[in-house]
């Protein structure tokens, strides 16, 4: 994967103003379904109606099972869960829905797919600021 | 909406900062297993739960070849999935190397907004003890 030099500055906190350098993706594109499922068609015996058929399918159970509440697992890509977030009260009758501030999703990534991760190659490509410093 | 489509949670006294807080946290429903899900996806559609659970297992290899060349990998409905990096900062250009600013790269998700309204729309209800004499109270 390859990552270039980024130079950020701090907005916020004692440091406010000072320049850091860090590492970053970059701006991605996102690879579309239909790519995802052309790549399946070519390699399994699925057609691309059937594949687009059984993940339209498998999106809709799984939002109706997350929003029921429930924690799904997702065979060898790991496992989805809803999540909320709320304020704390002083007084227990105070506690109530109103202090649900937001409710969300998680993805538990297996082990394995971080670990692929974890051993990918990088490579740091030359960016303007490197250039800039050459000169 | 359906109507069972709703999210419990339970009220549990928390310490905060040392001191006695009442906060609401979510109590999960039973664990949907793979096999389970692949039944059900089955019964909505002409498909053997084998030719389902053979079908994600294919989605999964293509995502984590997509994920390990540093792609963003969307699912229609679902969300993103992209490569995660935990990043440190330097002062020095010099010394923003691989070895000094990444700590570690995980898998990232993006839920896809009809997700998350599905969430946001679902009920909410609170859990008591009292639910197991019929006194539950729906919000």
């Amino acid at each position: 994967m390859d990552i270039y030099i980024v130079r950020k500055k701090l907005t916020v906190g004692p440091h406010k103003g000072k320049e850091y350098f860090t590492l970053s993706r970059g701006p991605r594109r996102n690879l579309p379904t239909g790519n995802l499922l052309e790549e399946i068609e070519n390699a399994t015996t699925l057609s691309f109606a059937d594949g687009e058929m059984m993940l339209r399918t498998l999106v809709e159970v799984v939002t109706e099972k997350i929003s029921q509440g429930h924690s799904v697992d997702l065979g060898p890509l790991g496992t989805i869960k809803p999540t909320i977030k709320a304020t704390s009260v002083k007084n227990r009758k105070d506690c109530n829905s109103k202090t649900i501030t937001n409710r969300g999703v998680q993805f538990i990534a297996r082990a394995e797919l971080n670990e692929r991760l974890k051993n990918m190659s990088l490579r740091v490509k030359n960016s303007n600021i490197r250039k800039k410093k050459a000169k | 909406m359906a109507r069972n489509n709703y999210l419990t949670y339970e009220v549990k006294p928390r310490k905060i900062l040392g001191k006695d807080r009442w906060i609401a946290t979510l109590r999960l429903a039973n664990r949907c297993s793979f096999d389970e899900i692949a039944k059900e996806v089955a019964a909505r559609t002409s498909c053997q739960s084998g030719e389902i659970s053979g079908f994600v297992n294919a989605l999964a290899y293509e995502i984590y070849k997509w994920l390990e060349i540093g792609e963003n990998v969307e699912i229609e409905g679902l969300g993103t999935f992209y490569p995660k990096m935990i990043t440190k900062m330097v002062d020095n250009v010099e010394d923003a190397t691989i070895k000094n600013c990444i700590s570690s790269i995980t898998t990232g998700f993006r839920p896809h907004t009809d997700l998350k309204n599905a969430i946001k729309n679902a009920g909410l209800k609170e859990y008591t003890k009292a639910k197991l004499i019929n006194t539950d109270k729906e919000e």
